[in-house]
């Protein structure tokens, strides 16, 4: 690193003095002796076990996701039977004063086009995902 | 500096072993030679004193059980340090796959990364500060110290151009200025521990 101004110079003294390299401890060689000897096939029992532990891991935390994502079905399709319903019960006197006969059935198609406008977009932005 | 040739020259005892036959003549002498390299290889990678170390064991390892299907088409060391930097980031994505960060952790490792320079000694604060470095910054610069300023060596390690390593130390080195300006340690002498 060819360091040139003042401080360049200076920094580079202390990064060299900071970053120092660590040191091999002493029963390295020892240690790295003992791995070697060690059974190959006891070292693959081992290795499995590890492979084994992570599976479990992983499908546990699936099985968290899946009743995660199931209590979040069950929350919106109970949100989306008791809308509709509480929405109806508050502005059915309000469309039967103004349309007199033809308000339930006006509401009806207004409620189903709003329901098919946002099942078009959710399917549309599941294709954009999906592509 | 060691050039190519040195470096080839280097490792031709331990090919003449392995052409010999005499794998386990060959691999004392590696694990002689690459032990320390490739502790300090790992501690860069990983920053661990204890995780870089049975990194280090794990390759020696790996390349004991690995050394007779050695294929020679790339330089010994080139096949040893690979190992090593597979196994340091299977290691840390490993580490970040089961230590998913929470809001806490993440907000006490952002508070390690800005040290208090008040709370440390300047070599301390001065690793503090490489420690907010971009990764491929960091890395470069640590080894480049740890490898006694050899370019070369660090090229090697790291298995990209010298002169990648060369734009990577330039960087890392503006931009710990720029941030020791920030903090207003921008004079050099409160970041240059004189005891030391």
């Amino acid at each position: 690193m060819n360091a040139s101004t003042p401080s360049e110079l200076a920094l580079d003294a202390a990064l060299a003095r900071a970053l120092r390299p660590p040191t091999l401890p002493a029963d390295f060689h020892a240690r790295l002796r003992a791995g070697i000897a060690r059974d190959p096939e006891e070292l693959r029992r081992e290795q499995c076990q590890n492979v084994e532990g992570e599976w479990r891991e992983l499908r546990a935390e699936l099985r968290r996701s899946r009743l995660q994502m199931g209590l979040g079905a069950l929350g919106a399709l109970t949100a989306a039977i008791w809308a509709p319903a509480s929405t109806l019960h508050a502005v059915m006197p309000w469309a039967e004063a103004a349309f007199g006969e033809l308000g339930a059935p006006l509401l009806a198609v207004g409620g189903t086009i709003v329901g098919l406008c946002l099942a078009g977009a959710a399917a549309s932005g599941r294709w954009r995902l999906v592509e | 500096l060691r050039d190519e040739a040195e470096l080839t020259e280097e490792d031709a005892d331990v090919l003449a072993l392995l052409h010999a036959g005499a794998h386990a003549a060959a691999f004392d002498r590696i694990a002689t030679r690459y032990a320390p390299r490739l502790l300090r290889l790992c501690h860069a990678f990983v920053r661990d004193p204890a995780v870089a170390e049975d990194l280090a064991q794990e390759t020696l390892v790996r390349v004991w059980r690995a050394l007779a299907s050695f294929d020679h088409r790339s330089k010994l060391s080139s096949w040893i340090y690979a190992i090593a930097r597979n196994r340091c980031l299977s290691a840390i994505s490993r580490r970040r796959a089961t230590e998913p960060l929470t809001d806490e952790m993440g907000e006490a490792i952002a508070d390690e990364s800005s040290p208090d320079p008040a709370a440390l000694d300047a070599a301390g604060r001065l690793r503090g500060f490489v420690e907010t470095l971009p990764e491929r910054q960091r890395l470069a610069l640590t080894l480049y110290y740890y490898e006694e300023c050899s370019v070369a060596d660090v090229a090697e390690r790291l298995a990209i151009p010298e002169a990648t390593v060369k734009t990577h130390l330039a960087r890392g080195r503006t931009a710990l200025l720029a941030r020791l300006a920030d903090a207003g340690l921008a004079e050099a002498n409160l970041w240059i521990d004189p005891s030391r």
